[in-house]
């Protein structure tokens, strides 16, 4: 403070002698009429002024819509993208945009996602239809994960696809069947349309700069590692359980949580009724099937999970697979059905989330007990009597908790909104 | 080939933004979708692509010459996850919101 104030008093006195040179001040006499007070007048002036640009700027910004507020954060996200090329741009040039060779089906595939893409913006007020659309997109998103080499995503997107399909189906029975149609405000539209093809050519460009560089990896230490340290062949999931277990577990953790506010939310809700056209609720060929395809489902899950640290497989994608024949049963036969032969415990996974997440912390506290840190693993081959040498990791008793919390989630998630149809659909 | 996967992370940001410039619940649902697919393959991307170089190793030693990178996989696996918890969770607002105010624009009421 006291060295503000000595650099206000020097800095006037240096004003009014550097001024004093070229006008005599002393002589001033005539003010222009609101000064009267002389310097006091100017200064609460300026700051009447300020005030009153600072309200007009935050009054032309907060509007109170979050369309507005969500168009600003792209235009900024553009801009803070662009900025840095500005300046020179990036050291080496950019490869030219080249069709390299490209296998028909590549092609292919890439077109119908490109097509559904597009065509799901043009038909988004049709929702049933934009969601199909969506999910076409979505498969072909797969198929470039099968295609370059990444199986385990592949599985991952392929199983969520079909989860989220049906839980947007779901919703959008208590959701308006179509959007309305938006008013005529062609500035607005334009304004939206330039930042949304900015924000894909900016990205665009930033991939294409992106994959005509050499890359940096520090995965070779994942890759040479993962057999010697981590014990499992599928380097994917020895990443996910093992070398990054702590990111998982915050991850599974945030599962859980969408999960539980997801149910929060929903569970005291009463939708305004919608006219639901009568027709067959559970039809007898579905819950058959259902029937039949439970066990293999829960067998080929719980093949994934084991297989998963040496295979494509693993804790998220087992946990989707068991959700989805769950799922299955649950549309095939109405939640009151399942909840009568689920031992009076009513249809509530719940608590799968909780044991999930208690084994996946457990094992990274037990590596504390042999003088390790946190989620550390390690792995065995105990020979087994009639079985033999059986790989066993300490990882695969995280990835068992990550199970849990998939299955429990998923569950919890998908019978929150089912819930809703109670009244129309599952009484009996 | 690479320039096809260029392509498609371009048109899903620029078709996703706009779905979620619409601003309603939906729309802005399918938007996210869109995006999270756009991100995750950027995200992917990274990895610098590559065809039939599964990181499933089988001894001997594995480079990335040899291999996919597996790091920016091990990364989007776990994303797709996220993202569909926040779909449903976006889900799960939409339904409230909607009754709460009777219109499913995110401002909560319809557009002037």
């Amino acid at each position: 403070m006291a060295k503000d104030r000595g650099i206000a008093v020097a800095g006037g006195v240096l004003l009014y002698f550097g001024l004093q040179r070229f006008v005599n001040l002393h002589r001033i006499v005539r003010l222009p009429g609101w000064v009267r007070h002389g310097g006091r007048d100017v200064f609460m002036a300026l700051q009447t002024g300020g005030v009153h640009a600072a309200q007009a700027l935050t009054a032309s910004l907060e509007t109170g819509s979050l369309q507005r507020y969500l168009s600003l954060l792209v235009a900024m996200a553009v801009c803070a993208g662009v900025l840095p090329f500005l300046g020179g741009g990036p050291a080496t040039p950019m490869a030219p945009f080249l069709l390299d060779e490209a296998a028909p089906g590549v092609v292919v595939v890439a077109g119908v996602g490109l097509l559904a893409t597009v065509a799901t913006v043009l038909a988004h007020r049709q929702r049933l239809l934009a969601l199909v659309l969506v999910g076409a997109a979505g498969l072909a998103v797969c198929l470039a994960f099968v295609w370059f080499s990444a199986p385990d995503l592949a599985l991952t997107q392929l199983l969520v696809e079909m989860v989220t399909v049906v839980l947007i189906l779901l919703a959008l029975r208590w959701l308006p069947a179509e959007s309305a149609p938006e008013p005529r405000r062609p500035l607005r539209t334009a304004v939206h349309l330039a930042l949304a093809l900015a924000a894909g050519l900016g990205i665009a460009t930033l991939t294409w700069a992106m994959l005509s560089r050499p890359s940096v990896s520090i995965s070779n230490f994942f890759l040479a590692n993962a057999l010697p340290l981590g014990g499992g062949s599928n380097a994917v999931n020895v990443i996910i359980v093992d070398f990054r277990g702590f990111d998982t577990l915050g991850e599974v953790t945030v599962f859980a949580i969408a999960a539980v506010v997801m149910h929060a939310l929903l569970a005291g809700f009463e939708p305004p009724q919608r006219v639901v056209p009568p027709g067959e609720r559970h039809p007898l060929m579905l819950q058959l099937s259902a029937r039949l395809v439970l066990p293999f489902a829960a067998l080929i899950s719980i093949y994934l999970l084991l297989r998963g640290h040496n295979l494509p497989g693993g804790g998220f994608i087992a946990g989707l697979v068991l959700a989805i024949a769950l799922l299955l049963m649950q549309l095939a036969h109405g939640p009151h059905w399942m909840a009568a032969r689920e031992g009076g415990r009513g249809n509530d996974y719940r608590g799968w989330l909780g044991w999930g997440l208690m084994i996946a912390a457990a094992t990274g506290v037990a590596s504390w007990a042999l003088g390790s840190p946190f989620l550390t693993s390690t792995y065995d081959y105990p020979w087994l009597p009639g079985v033999g040498g059986v790989p066993l990791a300490s990882a695969a008793a995280f990835d068992l908790g990550v199970y849990l919390v998939v299955v429990g989630g998923t569950m919890v998630m998908l019978l929150s909104i089912a819930r809703l149809s109670r009244g129309v659909a599952g009484a009996r | 080939m690479l320039l096809l996967l260029t392509l498609a992370i371009g048109t899903l940001t620029a078709c996703g933004i706009w779905l979620l410039l619409r601003a309603r619940s939906f729309d802005a649902i399918l938007g996210l979708t869109l995006l999270s697919y756009a991100v995750n393959l950027f995200i992917f991307a990274a990895g610098r692509p590559r065809v039939d170089a599964e990181p499933i190793l089988s001894g001997g030693s594995a480079t990335l010459v040899t291999m996919a990178d597996p790091l920016p996989q091990a990364l989007v696996l776990t994303a797709i996850v996220i993202a569909f918890s926040m779909t449903a969770l976006l889900l799960a607002i939409a339904l409230r919101a909607n009754a709460a105010s009777g219109s499913d624009h995110v401002d909560s009421k319809e557009p002037r």
